[in-house]
């Protein structure tokens, strides 16, 4: 089972995307951007790294869009090529935020509101890529 | 939007490929939630602090479009679309009394569900 850092400050919001993932991952949750941080940081220290981070980008303190620029950059930092690192799924309801959100590294994006059956087959796609890699 | 309030659970949940019993805890959840947006939402608008009116609608659509809460998320959408444009007062107070009559509706919709 996948391990996927789901980022959002809605309380509803992450609980529906957990229950949507529930049969192919076990959820962490993040509510702000610094506790995103904060929690993929941390998970670099484990055995059982995260698989994905599902990133929403209004968020207090630091945007989703920053959140990305900094996990790219300390991958870069790492020697980690763009292309290698965590897969990252944006997710907005602006369409036109997502040009600005592959600029940064983003592996893909899903748009509000949630389309289930889209959502689970990026995922999947994003996640066999990383697979492959 | 003088309709009553309506909610095709068995529907909605199925789309979301999730249990009807949970999306009706996560709903249930965010009828709470909403009420307390709905008095920062007055707060903000008594200081017409456009920011503060936007970052809340901005959590409501988000939430309230993912549940599928339709007419939630058009009252919320016509004042989002004011406060991002002219934002002029007397509109927004209107819009804001919609949005306060649709979350009403909601509420006594979901205390009705046991």
């Amino acid at each position: 089972m996948h391990k996927i850092l789901v980022v959002d400050d809605n309380f509803e919001n992450r609980q529906l995307l957990a229950e949507i993932l529930r049969e192919v991952a076990e959820c962490d949750f993040a509510a702000s951007g610094k506790e995103a941080i904060d929690a993929y940081n941390l998970s670099l220290q484990r055995s059982d790294q995260y698989s994905l981070i599902l990133l929403d980008i209004e968020l207090p303190e630091i945007n989703g869009l920053e959140i990305l620029g900094k996990i790219r950059e300390s991958e870069k930092n790492a020697g980690i090529a763009l292309g290698d690192g965590i897969p990252i799924i944006i997710v907005t309801a602006y369409e036109k935020r997502f040009l600005e959100a592959y600029e940064k590294g983003c592996d893909d994006y899903v748009l509000k509101p949630i389309d289930a059956n889209v959502l689970l087959a990026k995922l999947a796609s994003v996640l066999e890529k990383s697979d492959q890699d | 939007m003088d309709e009553p309030f309506q909610l095709d659970i068995e529907q909605i949940s199925a789309d979301l490929k999730i249990r009807s019993d949970i999306y009706l805890r996560i709903v249930k959840s965010f009828s709470g939630t909403l009420k307390d947006k709905i008095s920062a939402l007055e707060e903000a608008l008594q200081c017409f602090d456009k920011e503060t009116m936007r970052k809340i609608l901005h959590e409501i659509k988000g939430t309230a479009s993912n549940l599928r809460l339709t007419t939630i998320n058009e009252a919320e959408n016509l004042m989002h679309v004011e406060v991002k444009g002219t934002a002029d007062k007397e509109k927004l107070k209107e819009y804001l009394d919609m949005l306060k009559k649709e979350t009403d509706k909601f509420s006594q919709f979901i205390n009705q569900i046991h």
